[in-house]
């Protein structure tokens, strides 16, 4: 139980606080604050110094918190002084207006899109141009949508070539993009006309060329008389889009579970020009792979309650980083990942 | 795959340059951009394969793909033998129990093959496919694997109780130590070559050390089978145990080319001695 003494110390404490404010309110100049001053903090007759004179009076159980209070005040005391003698050292801050409101503002450090997005941003605006739609799924699939209705058997050995990760017996990562597709074909019946950029995941030991996670633009055309020449018309003609109009292309014979016939296309390297049997980018083969595709198998048509006898269609699908990497040269994957400002910095939106 | 060139010309004429030859095969679906040069002067190259594509597994479906994509005719094959008086069937009581996971079973019994290291030719195959030559028995089950893709097991007849061969799934308990000394415990839903008591071989995926070909051998079971993939895929998956016979059982062997598989062993062991019974046991 506080002594009457010491509550007494304590209003006049809160006393003085109160008119500190009002009297630092009332200062104008530096003669002002020095009177200010004078009467808080003179060493004889201060405000500060009469209290303190007080505060010796008490019992040693008490001087703890008495002294505490007392601190308190002279701090603020110090600090409000201190603020004034700052501000009366400016010029007269009424007097003129402090912003110029026609000056430039402070520019701040501008964000900007990710090389990847970028990249993926130009795959996407070809196909819309060519009446494509985009459409998106979940990345957690379920075994059904990622393998099984993609005509992958749960026995069959291509699911090796899918290094997966699970979450459980049923639920996965995707590993492709191509799950949307199903999910597409359940709901909307043909014509089908769709690219599904996404971010698929494979169990993977991060080197130069594999990551655990990594972005893919996958298609989708299904309609009545759909043909591999479609196909090929298509991504020729997205390819040289990308890459310029002589650039060579090749189709090669190919396995996808979900397509039948399927094929990988190649393109010419433009590393060595197809020049250097030597080229680390090819290994000498002058080509390289940048995409897989091939015709809607007729079990994944059926699967989605697609009559294949009337309904053809074929899909693709592509590593975003891979295009990316081959088209400006980039050596390592892993450089996509690590956000370090001087890679991003080297990529704009055309 | 492992291709060695001088081995593929024993199926089919190679007159294409090398380069050309791997240009075209890519071109056809099978993905070929590395190679190396033997001291020999053999050339082995690297096929890369599709899971759909088991036959391009050995190199008679390669071959066949290079006569197609050439136009030469395959050579002809021919696997003489030196029979026995005695029908295989007289010699060995083989049963398939669970046909459902055993598409077909065939083989022949060779009696008095003498084990010693391989004649030269034999050993050049085995390091062209990246393998240590073992012993001739050894070396020509894989020979016989990387020439049909079609996988062959050998088993000691000595050591086959009763000359019984039953195919079955493995019984609760049951256990196994492989021929790579590994221990292991089998379940139900596997299918197993048993002897008149015991597991003595992983259908398709490995072979059991008890009944393993040893220096002692004399008497040779040839089994030239077909077991069910997924099946097999489940085995050596709990199992994890995988093998280059695994590996084509899995993706689907060609059931047809059990006979010549059989027949291509049993030729090979009759240049080390053997006598081979008489009529492929089939079913």
């Amino acid at each position: 139980m506080p002594s009457p003494d010491l509550e007494k110390f304590r209003a006049a404490i809160d006393a003085a606080r109160a008119k500190l404010a009002d009297e630092c309110a009332a200062v104008r100049d530096g003669a002002g604050l020095e009177d200010l001053r004078n009467r808080y903090l003179s060493r004889k007759r201060g405000l500060i110094t009469q209290l303190f004179e007080d505060f010796k009076k008490f019992a040693p159980a008490e001087k703890p918190a008495a002294g505490q209070l007392l601190n308190f005040l002279k701090v603020e005391v110090q600090e409000k002084l201190a603020a004034l003698e700052e501000g009366l050292k400016k010029p007269a801050a009424s007097a003129a207006p402090a912003v110029d409101l026609t000056l430039p503002g402070e520019r701040l450090p501008w964000g900007a899109a990710h090389p990847l997005r970028i990249f993926q941003r130009e795959i996407e605006t070809i196909f819309l141009e060519m009446g494509f739609g985009i459409a998106d799924g979940p990345e957690i699939e379920t075994d059904f949508y990622n393998f099984e209705a993609l005509n992958f058997p749960p026995d069959h050995p291509a699911r090796d070539n899918w290094d997966t990760l699970y979450i459980n017996d049923n639920l996965l990562l995707r590993t492709h993009t191509s799950p949307v597709q199903i999910r597409v074909m359940e709901k909307r019946k043909p014509p089908i006309r769709i690219i599904i950029p996404g971010k698929v995941y494979r169990r993977e030991t991060p080197d130069p060329t594999h990551a655990a996670m990594f972005f893919q633009v996958e298609g989708l055309v299904v309609d009545r008389n759909i043909t591999f020449a479609h196909l090929k018309g298509t991504l020729e003609y997205f390819l040289k889009r990308l890459f310029g109009e002589k650039l060579k292309i090749r189709f090669r014979p190919s396995f996808f579970p979900f397509t039948e016939p399927s094929a990988e296309v190649d393109i010419e390297c433009l590393a060595c020009g197809q020049k250097d049997p030597a080229c680390r980018v090819c290994g000498g083969t002058g080509w390289k792979e940048i995409l897989g595709s091939g015709m809607v198998d007729p079990q994944v048509f059926k699967n989605v309650n697609i009559d294949p006898e009337q309904y053809s269609g074929w899909a693709f699908g592509m590593g975003v980083e891979r295009i990316a990497m081959f088209a400006y040269g980039i050596p390592d994957i892993r450089y996509f990942y690590e956000n370090d400002l001087r890679f991003n910095r080297q990529f704009h939106l055309k | 795959m492992k291709i060695s060139l001088r081995w593929l010309k024993e199926y089919v004429d190679v007159e294409i340059p090398r380069d050309e030859l791997l240009a075209r095969l890519t071109m056809i679906g099978l993905i070929c951009e590395e190679w190396t040069e033997t001291p020999d002067g053999d050339t082995v190259f690297d096929i890369e394969t599709y899971a759909n594509r088991p036959d391009t597994l050995g190199h008679i479906g390669i071959a066949r793909e290079v006569g197609v994509m050439t136009g030469y005719p395959l050579k002809e094959r021919v696997h003489p033998v030196v029979e026995l008086p005695s029908r295989t069937s007289e010699i060995v009581d083989v049963q398939v129990l669970d046909e459902d996971l055993c598409l077909r079973y065939a083989g022949y019994v060779v009696k008095g093959v003498n084990v010693g290291p391989s004649p030269e030719p034999l050993r050049k195959k085995i390091e062209a496919m990246g393998l240590k030559p073992i012993n001739n028995v050894v070396d020509v089950s894989n020979i016989v694997l990387f020439a049909t893709g079609h996988p062959i097991h050998t088993f000691d007849l000595a050591k086959v109780g009763g000359r019984r061969v039953v195919v079955r799934r493995a019984r609760k308990g049951e256990t196994l130590r492989t021929l790579e000394g590994k221990d292991v415990a089998l379940g139900p839903d596997m299918l197993v070559i048993a002897d008149d008591s015991r597991p003595i071989a992983i259908a398709g995926v490995i072979g059991g050390e008890a009944s393993g070909i040893t220096g002692e051998t004399r008497d040779v079971f040839i089994e030239s089978a077909v077991f069910d993939p997924s099946s097999i895929r489940r085995t050596r998956k709990a199992l994890e145990i995988q093998t280059d016979a695994s590996y084509r059982m899995e993706r689907g062997v060609d059931v047809g080319s059990a006979p010549e598989a059989a027949a291509m062993a049993a030729s090979l062991l009759c240049s080390f001695g053997g006598r081979v019974s008489k009529d492929l046991i089939d079913g």
